[in-house]
């Protein structure tokens, strides 16, 4: 029961910070590119806009999972991010949080995307189409390299024991070890295709299929994605912050690391690429998902598997 | 690498100043280039009502006003400046005013003024 | 002032039209989106679909092939909205008055909150338009004294 109540309790604080980062991202890819760009609290602004705006649903649209869709989707994402942040707090033992995480992150891209396709609109089914298969192909090596941090703190599937090896070691999994930094590398390939940034922006990509499932979306069902989107975007820079990067603190202040931590992953893997890299194929993102992060997920997997049986 | 390329000029763009000018929050005008058309100016007193601007041009923007005057709709004009290479008095100019913004269409009529 | 009347002018995103325009107007309204004039320094943002604008550029003249689409494409834009005529052609007809195909000029068909005459106008004018249009519509204007 506490549980719940500190969840629900921190998902405005999550929601805040990805909204800064947000915020900073627009701001540095805007200088990147020689702009001055626009103010800090702009994504704040677009926000409070968008929910304010007028409904428009689609006469073509499956009116329940078009309506309710975003809504389901960024709670998801809010629920996964605020758990992940949870336990950054309190340091509590949850068996198995990890993949509870990654389902809740996987399932608001999903739905968001689902409900984008319910609108009839023949641009958001190419979107759904290119979409499930880029997201097959970024969350397998992701979920490779978050079980090889699990591998390397014993075998659990639980957050909390995986920073309190970290404390223990006094070192992240990402220093302390090959197989740490190998998986750490293939989750950082995979963030440009998680945050749908250039060059693995197929789904939603403005000039080939004309924002993807979001074509129809607008007013505060649109507000409703860009939450899911960013929320699921920094919990997962979050999540690569807490597995495999050392925070020395204690957990409460470590929470505030952490999440520092988080925005400068975020900004290398998502904000960087984003400015100087262009859009690739779709195929080309499968392909490269598929052969580069997962190949380097599996070795280091392999690597952690035999340092862990050299350790028993 | 190309991306390395890339990498190097987005750094340098982020540490140097940006290129954006602070227009419209600044009260600084950008400069328009030299030969620039923008909004016309009509002298209707030197003006002779010879009528050849209305001949030449091209768009339909001048139309015949009172006394022998006219009126250029600037709403229409496509800013070739024919009016004002033709005109046998110089009464017609092309400034360099490019602000034409108007919440009302009346307000693009130049014409006389008695 | 409200918050939300106030995040409104801040963040007044863009959906170009382009009703049978010669590009010439396309070309300077996205020169308004480059690093020079920036006009995401207003919180302005191009997107792709009217279901995500607030204020519906329209260059071009009006052609009948165009007339349908420019019609559902302001019914489709959610409310509150603005709507910018850019360039002479969107303002009356500019040089295509009197052709077969010509429709009148846009006011006739939607209501427009302003016009920006020129051809094609330059960005410094096409962004003081879309400034005076949200400045209208929406109570003030976008990007306050924290734009910098
Ligand atoms: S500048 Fe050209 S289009 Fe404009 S009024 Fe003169 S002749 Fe006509
Ligand atoms: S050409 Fe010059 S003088 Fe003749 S009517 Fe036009 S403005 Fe007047
Ligand atoms: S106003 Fe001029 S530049 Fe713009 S569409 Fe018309 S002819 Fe082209």
């Amino acid at each position: 029961m506490e549980l719940h109540l500190a969840t629900a309790a921190s998902a405005p604080i999550v929601l805040l910070v990805s909204l800064v980062y947000e915020g900073v991202d627009r701001k540095l890819r805007a200088r990147m590119q020689g702009r001055v760009g626009p103010p800090l609290l702009q994504p704040f602004y677009d926000l409070v806009k968008l929910f304010s705006k007028d409904r428009i649903i689609p006469f073509t649209a499956a009116y329940p999972l078009f309506n309710y869709a975003p809504l389901l989707s960024a709670s998801c994402a809010l629920a996964g991010g605020a758990l992940v942040f949870v336990v950054l707090v309190t340091g509590l033992q949850l068996a198995g949080d990890l993949l509870l995480v990654f389902y809740l992150l996987s399932s608001s891209s999903l739905l968001a995307m689902v409900g984008g396709a319910s609108s009839g609109n023949p641009y958001a089914a190419i979107s759904l189409s290119r979409g499930l298969s880029v997201l097959l192909s970024y969350k397998l090596p992701m979920l490779l390299s978050v079980l090889t941090a699990a591998i390397k703190a014993g075998g659990t599937l639980s957050l909390a024991s995986v920073i309190a090896l970290q404390a223990e070691a006094g070192g992240g999994i990402a220093t302390l070890s090959l197989g740490g930094a190998l998986a750490l590398l293939a989750f950082m390939l995979c963030m440009p295709a998680e945050g749908e940034v250039p060059p693995f922006d197929v789904t939603t990509a403005k000039t080939e299929v004309v924002h993807g499932f979001l074509i129809e979306y607008g007013g505060p069902h649109l507000a409703l994605v860009k939450i899911a989107k960013g929320v699921s975007r920094f919990s997962t820079a979050l999540l690569a912050a807490s597995l495999f990067l050392y925070t020395p603190a204690r957990p409460p202040l470590a929470a505030m690391l952490c999440l520092l931590e988080a925005m400068c992953i975020a900004v290398l893997t998502i904000t960087v690429p984003g400015t100087v890299l262009g859009r690739v194929k779709p195929s080309q993102v499968v392909r490269f998902c598929l052969v580069a992060p997962t190949s380097i997920a599996i070795l280091s997997l392999a690597i952690s598997l035999l340092e862990a049986g050299g350790l028993a | 690498m190309k991306i390395g390329v890339m990498l190097r000029d987005a750094l340098r763009r982020l540490l140097g100043r940006p290129l954006t000018i602070g227009y419209p929050l600044k009260p600084e005008r950008p400069a328009t280039p030299r030969g620039y058309r923008g909004m016309i100016a009509y002298d209707w007193e030197t003006c002779i009502g010879c009528m050849l601007c209305l001949k030449v041009c091209p768009s339909g923007a001048v139309s015949v006003a009172d006394r022998r005057k006219v009126t250029f709709d600037v709403g229409r004009c496509i800013f070739c400046g024919q009016c004002a290479e033709i005109c046998p008095v110089g009464a017609v100019r092309l400034t360099s005013e490019f602000e034409m913004v108007a919440v009302d269409r009346s307000a693009y009529r130049v014409g006389p003024r008695w | 002032m409200g918050i939300v009347s106030g995040s409104r002018a801040r963040s007044p995103w863009l959906f170009l039209l382009n009703a049978s325009s010669c590009n010439g107007c396309v070309m300077e309204f996205l020169a308004a989106l480059s690093p020079r004039y920036d006009v995401e320094r207003l919180g302005c943002v191009l997107v792709g679909t009217p279901r995500q604008a607030d204020v519906l550029v329209i260059v071009g003249p009006v052609m009948r092939k165009m007339l349908p689409m420019i019609v559902r494409t302001y019914e489709q834009v959610p409310e509150p909205k603005a709507v910018v005529a850019v360039g002479s052609c969107a303002v009356s007809g500019g040089p295509f008055v009197g052709s077969y195909a010509f429709e009148g000029p846009l006011d006739d068909v939607v209501p427009v909150d302003v016009y920006v005459a020129g051809c094609p106008p330059k960005p410094e004018a096409i962004i003081r338009g879309i400034y005076e249009a949200v400045a209208r519509k929406f109570g003030r204007g976008p990007g306050g004294g924290d734009g910098d």
